[in-house]
């Protein structure tokens, strides 16, 4: 985190499910959907409706692509902050930063 | 009269966590980092194969046209083309590095290959012999086998400990 981020507490980010998500993306990860809800322990309707909620927001786009180690139709669907996704993050976590040292 | 108590509804605005639960958040995400490292594998044949790459464009790319021009495919498509296969068959992909220590390892291999780059360049437009060329190739080759397990090993360290970042105690 870098020493100039204004902290910046954020209410869409901060959801226990949305934080999480933002967390292991916010080192420019690209993370397939099922690796960000393996690596978070979550079912693919609580994800989905979360990323939802932070793609609406702008903060994170999600990137279909074919795979053809699937047998079937469904594609691979890639996961990612947006630039502004990073910044927001990273202001919510120096927030949280702040918050802890009390 | 209006009623400034909390509704409890659950639209409402978050409240702001208190120090306690901002520490537990933060090391919750301490713990998803820690998972996410122990996902991030290195095949075995990841950094010979980017060296390989590397020492192919530098090899091809110095000899003369019409060969570096037919070559020149390798060189847009090889690169590419290891990242894809490494997305799919791992389905993660990290652009930045972690941390300062793996930044730097980072930086020090770009250099070197852009100094690689650079050699292959002045034998191309020099009366050099082609011969030369291969003392930059062999750099291009093994960098990336030295140095690529390096940067993979402060990356994994770096993503499980950079929450000391943001939790308020330093880098």
């Amino acid at each position: 985190m870098s020493a100039d981020v204004v902290p910046v507490f954020s209410e869409v980010i901060h959801s226990p499910t949305r934080l999480r998500i933002c967390g292991v993306l916010r080192r420019g990860a690209q993370l397939e959907f099922a690796v960000l809800r393996d690596t978070l322990g979550l079912t693919d309707a609580n994800l989905s409706k979360n990323l939802r909620v932070l793609a609406d927001a702008g903060f994170v786009t999600a990137t279909k692509e074919s795979s053809p180690d699937r047998s079937d139709a469904r594609r691979l669907t890639w996961v990612e902050l947006t630039p502004p996704g990073r910044r927001a993050v990273e202001a919510h976590l120096a927030a949280l930063a702040e918050i802890a040292q009390g | 009269m209006e009623d400034d108590m909390p509704t409890g509804r659950p639209h409402d605005a978050p409240q702001r966590p208190s120090a306690a639960q901002a520490r537990e958040t933060l090391a919750s995400l301490r713990a998803d980092d820690a998972n996410l490292a122990e996902r991030l594998v290195t095949p075995r044949w990841y950094h010979p194969s980017l060296g390989v790459i590397v020492a192919l464009v530098i090899t091809s790319q110095a000899l003369p046209s019409p060969a570096s021009l037919i070559l020149l495919p390798v060189a847009l498509f090889a690169l590419p083309a290891l990242v894809v296969v490494y997305r799919r068959r791992y389905g993660l992909w990290f652009s930045l590095p972690a941390g300062p220590r793996s930044r730097r390892v980072y930086r020090i291999l770009l250099a070197i290959v852009v100094a690689c780059f650079a050699a292959m360049v002045v034998v191309k437009v020099t009366p050099v012999a082609y011969g030369w060329v291969l003392l930059p190739a062999a750099v291009g080759l093994v960098a990336p086998m030295v140095l690529g397990p390096r940067y993979d090993d402060l990356f994994r360290r770096e993503l499980t400990g950079a929450a000391t970042a943001t939790d308020g105690q330093g880098a």
